[in-house]
């Protein structure tokens, strides 16, 4: 019993420090942010920034970081893009050019 | 019984951010795609853009998942293109949303509706993302064979 009890506390530790180094930016790597505070980021800079996020979908949180977004205000910049045909192809043409 | 229990919890507290972790990139690569699934549909060319833009307001107004906005957009070219007294799919839309449709149950309400319009049965109301890339296979086959048959009724 209590062999199992010490396991499983060592199993909680383990998964709580799994989760803590993956919220922790994983490169120092400088980047410049997709727009300054308050500025609206381009479609071409935001089309770019989606395909350094397809190509390494688990940096997501720490790309959007180093662009000075977050999740909620880069929804509110794609969704923003959506409603637009022209910006649209402006991403995906951006999109497509950094991806290749 | 010990062994089989810690073997159990060990597993699945493992496990369980990896999942999470795993849904959390799909959902990113889902709104990554989004403006990649309006630019595809805007580029066919029978697709009146005004309409196509006054649906993904609306998409977008109603709060629909990143996911099932994708799946709309992929099946909506049918709608839009269908005329001859076929109700307006962009008011059917603007009606629901109006009366309090959201998310999940708007797009239930749009899936039924494509019907009318002569897209076979499909289901938009996804849980994941099914498609992430948006390649030559994005609009399926059954929506670009139902406007091809709206062309020929058009010039025939």
């Amino acid at each position: 019993m209590k062999q199992a009890a010490a396991l499983l506390s060592l199993v909680l530790l383990l998964g709580g420090c799994q989760q803590r180094q993956e919220a922790a930016p994983a490169s120092a790597k400088p980047v410049m942010p997709v727009a300054a505070a308050g500025q609206t980021p381009t479609p071409e800079q935001l089309g770019a920034l989606g395909a350094e996020i397809r190509k390494d979908p688990a940096r997501g949180d720490e790309l959007l970081q180093q662009h000075g977004l977050t999740r909620e205000t880069f929804e509110k910049a794609i969704r923003d893009i959506t409603e637009s045909a022209d910006a649209s192809l402006r991403y995906a043409a951006a999109y497509r050019k950094a991806s290749a | 019984m010990w062994k089989t229990l810690a073997v159990a919890v060990l597993t699945a507290t493992l496990l369980a951010p990896t999942h999470a972790q795993a849904l959390e990139n799909e959902e990113l690569l889902s709104l990554v795609a989004m403006p990649l699934a309006v630019a595809a549909v805007s580029e066919i060319t029978d697709v009146p853009v005004q309409e196509l833009t006054d649906v993904v307001t609306l998409l977008n107004d109603a709060a629909v998942t990143p996911p099932q906005f994708i799946e709309v957009i992929r099946y909506v070219p049918a709608a839009l293109v269908t005329r001859n007294g076929a109700p307006d799919f962009v008011q059917f839309v603007r009606d629901r949303e109006r009366e309090g449709l959201r998310g999940a149950d708007l797009v239930t309400a749009i899936e039924q509706q494509l019907l009318v319009y002569g897209v076979p049965e499909m289901e938009l109301a996804v849980n994941r993302p099914r498609t992430i890339d948006v390649e030559e296979t994005f609009i399926p086959r059954r929506v670009l064979s139902r406007m091809a048959e709206v062309r020929r009724g058009r010039s025939g």
